[in-house]
């Protein structure tokens, strides 16, 4: 059985709960979804890195996945930071808002902000990740 | 004459001719005398002197005449006639012939007789005739005629029809407007009638004469008469020769002149004189009896005028009057007793005396009647009651005055006016002032009211209770309420700035707090008022609503704390279906894994139970923060885009287990911008498709749900049509119940259609459902397009 390289080099994951962050990536790598998960549970770091690594396409994440309700910063206050990094890299990196509320508010906020590609309820399908899959690989 | 001189010898003839009374003469055919006998000859001259001369050289002329026309005819035509002719000689002396003409050989005979003499003396007798008929018909009119006009009128006829004169006409002194104004005539053609109407007041003219000199006036010679030239030529016209102008006397004083005008001339002699004033005595006497009797119909109209009057007043008074004896009897009642009593005069004056008083009053009029009886034209008045013929009692004002000793009277005069009804204004004015009274008392509000100089009117009992506590005096009126002891200064002086508004025409309520001298929130309302158009005051009014003001803080804390209760609510929901969803899609990311990894029949067959009460437990939590959410807050109406939103509503749900292999189908005709509330037709898109995907039968291939979508002006029409395993018809009312859910169906909490029905009423909008059991259904809302 020869193991099909994964779609992304590399996905990011914000959760401060730490079974979603290790379902989420679970599900990713039992799809072959992504090759490196970058799992954050603090939003700033996350902010941090994606910050640090600006420049280097390589480095970054093709898909990022934000839960909105966090302590510290929440995924909203992240995207407001998000807004803030340079357009080459808001450019490569998909940002999805995966969030166990099904408030219309918070819909209608991530479905206004141009940086979010879509909001998604949790858990995270297979059929999710296999259409973004379709939609944001890089051809090699 | 042939038969003369044949029979008769010459001379003999002659000599009877000469000696005859009659005047005889012969003319020839050349108009020459032949013969004239001695009558004649004594009239004209001596034979010898107009044997020569013809007719014509002694009457020069008489070819003009009448005479000389009958002449002529008996000469040529031979033919004899007879005829009374005026003879009017040189020296205008005048004298009637009987003239008898006949044809002789030598021409023509005429015999002339004399008869002047008998001629004047027919005259005179047929001018005595005539005044006499005058006379004696103007004084048989006196004897028949009322009035003076009718005497003037036929005097004037009778004096033209009888009196035969030309003109009679009577004209009255207008001493004031110095004229004579001709009351009647008689004989004036129309046309001329201008020359005697309103004829100046000449000084010496006739009539002026007369009334200067008491006596009449006769004129024989118009030409010399003093009158105007206009008249003297219309009396020429007229052939007038003479006239007289008589005095008209009423009570010994010329008013006036009776002319009388003849074509007789020198008609009016001593003796139609002495006639003429007997005459005009007699009608003295008629205008006399005339202006006597005038004068006393004017006294007896006058008094009859008087009497009528009197009664009338006393008859259509309303008033009831009386007249009564000494002893008390009523002898008189005005027949205004029947209006106010009910009684007729008859009925009234056999009641018994007193009967009509009230008993009550009795005493006093026995009383009133004593005093006024010895007190002669003195007058008393008394309110009392007089008693209705229907047994009820009647106010009356009643005035007694004593004329007993009045002659003509000789009664006690009374005078009674109903008063009832002036006593029942009186009563209304006092039920008024009372009514009102206890209804400005009947509070425990302020009332009062000041006029223009803040002094005050009236007020009360409860506004005078609070002055009298403030100060411990009374509240005094007409005294100002700007200085009124025991209130803050600053208090009053608002109190001025509200009556000043007032006092401009505001009608105004203010809410005051004042924390002196008790705490207190006062509702005051001010309403000018007006006498006609001016505003003498203002009308105060003080409410005291300390305890409304209370509750309504009370109710506005009450209010926020609720509205913080509930936003902590909505936070506490938001998180809570947050902290609640968060570990069961945890663990239903957990059961994936299961699923995938485990081969054990048993265990992919719990975990299937534990993943549909999982998802269960989800349905209803999501249900319970949609009915939160569109119970607790407003609409917020904004634009939707509806495309994007069914879009994403479809992409939120088509990802779930339970959505594979449906085919969704989206068909949009969307022109008309679409305004609602977002977050409510968010709930209400997703209820509809979760249900449809959660009702679809797992065994059915070719799945489809198909949402379509219509926007015209006024609404949004949102169709949504599966392929499912449909709901009976008994159910289709039911399905919008709350925790209403198909039996054997374990999914989902009851909740969801009938969250979505909420939302769509709140929406204005409908929903419809068309369904068939094992066929599908479709989903019919209809929303208002809320156009702001």
């Amino acid at each position: 059985m020869i193991e099909a390289s994964p779609v992304f080099e590399n996905m990011m994951i914000i959760d401060d709960n730490n079974i979603d962050l290790y379902i989420t990536t679970q599900t990713i790598k039992r799809n072959n979804i992504g090759k490196t998960v970058m799992p954050y549970s603090i939003a700033e770091d996350a902010l941090k890195f994606l910050q640090l690594n600006a420049l280097d396409l390589s480095a970054l994440p093709r898909i990022i996945l934000v839960d909105i309700y966090m302590p510290v910063m929440s995924g909203f206050e992240f995207m407001e930071a998000y807004d803030k990094l340079p357009t080459n890299l808001k450019e490569f990196c998909k940002v999805f808002i995966v969030s166990s509320s099904i408030d219309s508010v918070d819909l209608d906020r991530a479905n206004k902000d141009p940086n979010v590609n879509a909001f998604r309820e949790k858990p995270i399908s297979v059929e999710f990740l296999q259409e973004i899959s379709k939609l944001y690989s890089i051809e090699k | 004459m042939e038969q003369y001189t044949n029979n008769i010898s010459r001379r003999q003839i002659r000599h009877t001719l000469d000696s005859l009374m009659e005047g005889i003469q012969v003319i020839d055919f050349n108009w020459r005398y032949l013969y004239v006998n001695t009558v004649m000859a004594q009239a004209i001259g001596p034979e010898d002197n107009f044997r020569i001369l013809t007719m014509m050289d002694k009457y020069p002329g008489i070819e003009n005449t009448d005479i000389f026309k009958v002449l002529q005819d008996c000469m040529i035509n031979r033919t004899p006639d007879r005829l009374e002719i005026e003879f009017v000689y040189l020296d205008h002396s005048v004298r009637w012939f009987d003239v008898s003409i006949i044809a002789v050989e030598e021409g023509i005979c005429i015999m002339s007789l004399d008869i002047t003499a008998h001629k004047l003396a027919e005259e005179k007798s047929e001018k005595a005739a005539r005044l006499y008929a005058f006379i004696s018909q103007v004084n048989q009119h006196i004897v028949r005629v009322k009035d003076e006009a009718a005497l003037f009128h036929n005097s004037c006829h009778i004096a033209v029809e009888f009196g035969k004169f030309k003109i009679a006409w009577i004209g009255l002194f207008n001493h004031s407007e110095k004229n004579i104004s001709i009351v009647d005539h008689s004989g004036i053609p129309d046309e001329n009638l201008s020359i005697f109407t309103n004829l100046p007041y000449l000084l010496d003219d006739s009539q002026h004469i007369v009334l200067r000199t008491g006596t009449h006036y006769i004129c024989n010679d118009i030409e010399t008469a003093p009158c105007l030239p206009a008249w003297k030529s219309f009396a020429k016209e007229m052939a007038i020769e003479s006239y007289v102008v008589l005095p008209v006397k009423k009570l010994g004083i010329i008013i006036g002149t009776f002319n009388l005008y003849s074509t007789i001339p020198n008609f009016f002699n001593s003796d139609e004189l002495r006639l003429l004033t007997e005459m005009m005595d007699d009608i003295s006497f008629a205008l006399d009896a005339f202006e006597k009797a005038k004068r006393h119909d004017i006294a007896e109209e006058l008094i009859i005028k008087n009497e009528k009057r009197f009664r009338a007043l006393i008859e259509k008074s309303t008033d009831i009057k009386t007249l009564s004896t000494i002893e008390g009897k009523i002898i008189y009642a005005s027949p205004s007793i029947k209006k106010i009593l009910g009684y007729t005069s008859k009925e009234f004056i056999s009641l018994p005396f007193l009967a009509i008083f009230h008993p009550e009053d009795t005493k006093a009029i026995i009383n009133l009647r004593e005093r006024l009886l010895k007190s002669r034209g003195k007058s008393f008045s008394k309110q009392l009651r007089l008693l209705h013929k229907n047994g009820h009692w009647i106010w009356c004002d009643g005035t007694i005055t004593n004329m007993l000793h009045e002659e003509g009277i000789g009664a006690l005069v009374s005078n009674f006016s109903d008063i009832s009804e002036k006593k029942s204004a009186a009563g209304q004015r006092e039920f008024d002032r009372n009514n009102l009274h206890a209804l400005i008392n009947n509070t425990n509000d302020l009332m009062w009211s000041v006029d223009t100089n803040y002094n005050l009117i009236t007020s009360n009992q409860p506004f005078d209770n609070l002055v009298r506590q403030a100060s411990g005096k009374q509240a005094v009126k007409e005294t100002s309420t700007l200085h009124l002891e025991g209130f803050p200064e600053e208090q009053l002086r608002r109190f001025k700035k509200f009556y000043d508004r007032a006092l401009k025409g505001e009608t105004f309520t203010e809410i005051e707090y004042d924390s002196s001298p008790v705490e207190i929130w006062s509702e005051f309302s001010f309403y000018p008022i007006r006498k006609n158009k001016e505003i003498i005051g203002t009308a105060c009014y003080s409410h005291d609503i300390t305890n409304r003001m209370i509750a309504e803080l009370k109710l506005e804390r009450q209010n926020r704390e609720l509205t913080k209760t509930n936003h902590e609510l909505d936070r506490f929901v938001y998180s809570v279906s947050h902290d609640l969803r968060s570990p069961l899609t945890s663990i239903l990311g957990l059961i994936s894994f299961i699923e995938e990894d485990s081969m054990e029949k048993e265990t992919l067959e719990h975990i299937k139970l534990i993943r549909n009460n999982i998802e269960r437990l989800d349905g209803s939590i999501k249900n319970i923060l949609s009915y939160s959410q569109n119970n607790r807050s407003g609409l917020e109406i904004q634009r939707i885009d509806v495309k994007k939103t069914i879009a994403q509503v479809i992409d939120l749900l088509r990802n779930g287990k339970n959505s594979r292999d449906i085919d969704f189908q989206v068909e949009i005709q969307q022109e008309i911008d679409f305004y609602s509330d977002f977050r409510r037709f968010t709930i209400i898109l997703e209820n509809l498709i979760s249900n449809a995907i959660k009702h679809h039968s797992d065994a059915s291939s070719e799945r489809f749900i198909k949402v379509s979508c219509c926007s015209s002006e006024n609404t949004l029409e949102l169709i949504v049509e599966d392929n499912g395993i449909g709901i009976a018809d008994d159910n289709h009312e039911k399905i919008f119940e709350m925790f209403f859910r198909i039996s054997g169906n374990t999914d989902g909490s009851g909740i969801g259609l009938y969250i979505l029905k909420e939302a769509v009423e709140k929406l204005q909008g409908s929903v419809k459902l068309i369904s068939k059991e094992g066929i599908g259904t479709t989903f019919i809302v209809t929303l208002k397009n809320l156009t702001p």
